[in-house]
């Protein structure tokens, strides 16, 4: 009799430990699944913020390119003129070509308060082709660049007063 | 129900809630369409600094005649082509619808808006179009500007209207 008791307290015992032995393989296949979960959701959110950074950047660049224009709209070293009133949206190129040097002159002061970071061209389509690079901050080509900013303005020539076809493009940088 | 099978339900629904999130996640961040202020400003200034830099440009057609000078003379006599000849011998409205074409292939056809498409129209009294230009692909919309801008053709008080529309006008 006792030792038949014996016996059925032994195998109680064995019983046990394989039931606390399946808990303990649940509970790590969960916290397993769990941290793959957690690694998953933090790749994704690391995405997330790569894409969303980028996009931010390509707007910061698009606003300052429209800076930029606005400024060049409100240049008063290049607008046309006639009997002193301002004609909008429209560039002298004589004009222009002076402040081609005026730049070179005050490079810092262009550089950075007028155009940073950027590349700003000048192009009559018709009825002449011509190109004309009123800016260049100098690292265009190694830099990253969302689309340019382009926008048609009228191009004074006063050697044969005629008006051009033109357009501007501003390029910024990062 | 026996206990596992409430645990595999209790399981399911937590996997379809996470599926759920996660779609909402995703439909958020990468497909909400974004109010693009820049892409409008730079649309709509493109459209009107266009064609007002076109109106003022010297057409080379005879003398220091403008483009808006051309159009005008070919909206007034569209039938017959309009009553200026050119130096090369066209007439107004050909001289006109040339020009344009070739200051658009040179501009916005080479900006990017082949997939957006546009449409560069003049429609002269009664409803003759004097001048028509398309590109790209013109069922899609960007910014549909269908607002025309207005010739007056004096001394008579009709308009001449003329058209550019990034997307198509959707007249035709």
């Amino acid at each position: 009799m006792r030792m038949q008791l014996l016996k059925a307290a032994q195998e109680c015992t064995r019983c046990l430990m394989k039931k606390a032995q399946l808990k303990t393989g649940e509970t790590i296949i969960v916290l397993i699944i769990f941290f793959i979960l957690l690694a998953g959701g933090m790749v994704f959110y690391a995405k997330i913020q790569t894409y969303t950074s980028v996009k931010k950047v390509e707007e910061v660049q698009e606003l300052n390119a429209i800076a930029i224009e606005q400024r060049i709209r409100h240049m008063s070293e290049i607008s046309c003129t006639i009997d002193g009133s301002v004609i909008f949206d429209c560039y002298d190129i004589m004009k222009v070509e002076a402040l081609q040097e005026t730049i070179e002159d005050y490079k810092s002061y262009y550089g950075t308060v007028i155009f940073p970071n950027s590349r700003v061209v000048i192009t009559s389509v018709y009825p002449d082709n011509e190109e004309v690079v009123l800016y260049d901050y100098g690292y265009s080509d190694e830099s990253v660049a969302v689309e340019p900013f382009r926008t048609p303005v009228t191009l004074y020539n006063p050697r044969d007063d005629t008006y051009n076809f033109g357009y501007i493009t501003i390029g910024v940088y990062s | 129900m026996k206990r596992g099978q409430i645990e595999i339900m209790g399981l399911m629904i937590i996997v379809v809630i996470l599926a759920l999130l996660l779609l909402f996640v995703v439909k958020v961040v990468f497909t909400a369409k974004q109010t693009d202020y820049t892409q409008n400003y730079e649309t709509n200034k493109l459209v009107e600094s266009f064609v007002n830099t076109l109106f003022q440009t010297t057409s080379g057609c005879t003398g220091d005649v403008t483009i808006q000078e051309l159009l005008i003379d070919c909206a007034r006599q569209p039938y017959s082509g309009g009553s200026i000849t050119c130096n090369d011998g066209r007439m107004a409205c050909n001289y006109a619808n040339e020009t344009i074409a070739v200051i658009l292939e040179d501009t916005i056809d080479t900006w990017g808006y082949e997939s957006a498409g546009y449409e560069f129209i003049a429609v002269a009294p009664p409803n003759v179009e004097v001048v028509y230009y398309s590109s790209g692909n013109l069922s899609s919309s960007l910014s549909g500007e269908v607002e025309p801008f207005t010739l007056r053709l004096y001394p008579s008080t009709q308009d001449l209207y003329v058209y550019l529309c990034i997307g198509g006008c959707g007249f035709r």
